[in-house]
């Protein structure tokens, strides 16, 4: 997966509702779980390089259209940073401060689920 | 067990499409997705949900443009919002367009599965309720004609019991309606869309009887060119009317029996058993518990078929539906046979009331169709109608002097001088025979006797 090179270095708290993760984890049991995880997961390099393409095109719709889908693709698994972080960008989308701290509470939630889902990310 | 609800999931993260998914199909709802408001489109030109799950946010439209499309075509499914949070006043906006209700993502499998049986519920209750409106407003209940008292314990029942599975026995004489009255049970049941099949077991040769209802394989049997499926089978997904059922020989009624219990059907001259969703819906003129009593009516079954009884009075017993009934036909007939009869005059109306239409409501519903045939409109006269029904006058126009009537307007008497003149007259009208007088007067013979029997005692008789 190829995060970091399109992520700022600074940092945030993992942001990640832990109730929800267990609820979901539960509800699907662990296989679908780890599957739909594995799929999300795989799907963010995409949104992001659809984000940096809306910035370079100067598109705040599509700025904003790629901030949503972060955050339904994330938010499912409980990351509330990347919930907020999103809804702060489709408010402003052409704040530049906001867009990267949805870039980096992306990063800490994939990495937080991948350490967590490693044994079936992995799988 | 009623047939799957089904739910269009409108959503385009494919991960969160099949997090809902696996969310609702354990429920038993049969879920299918769309990712784009386009596709949705697609999937809305074939196929009816029964409830729309919807985010909000979609590439190609936004939730509330889905919604007005849903509305404008007048689709009956409810709507469920997901919004993401921050978006919240985006959803109530959806609820003022007539969405049910929104989730705020993230959400649990419980939460989904409640807001959509809410939903399924609420569009349950809006059938229910335009057939309760369909009541007000020309005393027709789910295609049922009729206000009177004795068809309110029937509207009641078939509204109680239409949402569930249970068998339901009508029982009521010929011509009282009974396979309508299947048929709104059907209309009013989560059933609806599925199909309605009746099957009258007297119209039937005993023996074709069994692969009517249960279907054959080619070759099954002398005459058996093709296979055939039968009525359990069409009717999976909907309803099975077994209209006269007490003539069904014993030998079929254990099949019916094996039928309800494995909810599964075999066809003659095949091994396998196939699985059919089919709610049973039946009816006799007889009564059943003296069928059973007779042996002719398996026990067994009988109390599998009759979950919940119901019976239709005789049209006699409906007081002013004879009218309601007789309009509804004279309009449905009259536009069938190219006439324009637009109701009743008074005098043929008090004859059809007095008459005592021993057929019910299919006596009535023929007598109209030969009156419409037979004559030009605008209007359906008295000497229109069969002299039977000429001849009928209202009870009281037959008592002799001394009547109840006459004597009301002479001022008020004693209750039991009133019910002895009105018992005294009934007697005479029928030349003494007391069991006619008793029909007459709507009481048991014994009630007559032991009046009778009191006035003489009295020294009064």
């Amino acid at each position: 997966m190829v995060l970091p090179s399109l992520l700022p270095e600074n940092d945030a708290p993992d942001g990640l509702d832990e109730t929800v993760l267990a609820e979901l984890q539960t509800d699907l049991g662990a296989e679908l779980f780890g599957r739909l995880a594995r799929q999300a997961l795989s799907a963010v390099p995409e949104e992001l390089q659809r984000l940096l393409a809306s910035e370079q095109d100067e598109n705040l719709a599509g700025v904003a259209s790629a901030a949503h889908r972060l955050s339904g693709l994330l938010g499912q698994f409980g990351s509330v940073a990347v919930q907020d972080a999103a809804g702060a960008v489709e408010a402003q989308p052409g704040d530049l401060r906001a867009r990267s701290s949805l870039r980096v509470a992306v990063a800490k939630t994939c990495e937080v689920l991948q350490e967590r889902l490693a044994p079936e990310v992995s799988a | 067990m009623s047939p799957r609800p089904s739910v269009l999931v409108v959503e385009d993260i494919p991960t969160l499409a099949e997090t809902f998914r696996a969310f609702l199909e354990p429920a038993g709802m049969t879920v299918t997705v769309a990712l784009t408001g386009g596709e949705a489109h697609a999937r809305l030109e074939t196929l009816l949900p029964d409830v729309l799950v919807l985010d909000l946010h979609l590439p190609d439209m936004t939730g509330i443009d889905l919604m007005r499309w849903v509305r404008e075509r007048g689709l009956p499914c409810e709507t469920v919002i997901i919004t993401a949070r921050g978006s919240v006043q985006a959803a109530v906006d959806s609820m003022r367009e007539g969405a049910f209700d929104f989730i705020v993502k993230p959400f649990s499998a419980d939460r989904l599965r409640i807001t959509v049986k809410n939903a399924l519920e609420r569009k349950r209750l809006a059938g229910t309720l335009a057939a309760l409106q369909e009541v007000n407003g020309d005393g027709a209940f789910a295609g049922m004609v009729g206000r009177s008292t004795a068809m309110e314990p029937v509207y009641r029942i078939l509204q109680n019991v239409a949402p569930s599975s249970a068998t339901v026995f009508i029982r009521g004489e010929s011509g009282t309606g009974k396979e309508l009255c299947a048929e709104a049970l059907h209309r009013l049941s989560g059933r609806a869309d599925g199909p309605f099949i009746a099957i009258n077991c007297a119209a039937i040769p005993r023996d074709l009887l069994e692969s009517e209802v249960f279907g054959h394989v080619k070759g099954a049997f002398t005459g058996a060119s093709a296979d055939r499926k039968g009525a359990a089978l069409s009717a999976h997904g909907g309803t099975l009317f077994l209209d006269e059922v007490c003539e069904m020989d014993l030998g079929l009624q254990a099949k019916i029996l094996r039928f309800l219990q494995t909810r599964t059907v075999q066809r003659v001259g095949e091994d396998k058993a196939r699985p059919c969703d089919a709610r049973i819906v039946c009816a006799s003129n007889r009564d059943p518990e003296a069928e059973v009593r007779a042996g002719r009516l398996r026990e067994d079954l009988f109390y599998r078929l009759n979950v919940v009884a119901l019976a239709l009075p005789p049209l006699r017993d409906r007081d002013d539906d004879v009218l309601l009934i007789a309009r509804h036909v004279l309009a449905t007939v009259s536009a069938e046979e190219g006439r324009l009869f637009s109701g009743f005059s008074p005098e043929a109306e008090r004859a059809l009331l007095a008459y005592g239409w021993p057929g019910n409501v299919r006596e009535l519903q023929n007598v109209i169709r030969s009156v419409v045939v037979l004559n030009t409109g605008p209007q359906v006269t008295r000497d229109m109608l069969p002299p039977e029904i000429q001849a009928a006058e209202p009870s009281g126009a037959r008592l002799p002097p001394g009547s109840p009537q006459q004597d009301m307007a002479e001022g008020i008497r004693p209750l039991d001088d009133v019910i002895r003149s009105a018992v005294e007259a009934a007697v005479v009208a029928c030349g003494g025979n007391i069991p006619r007088a008793a029909a007459a007067l709507g009481v048991a013979p014994s009630t007559i006797y032991r009046r009778l029997q009191g006035w003489r005692d009295e020294g009064r008789g």
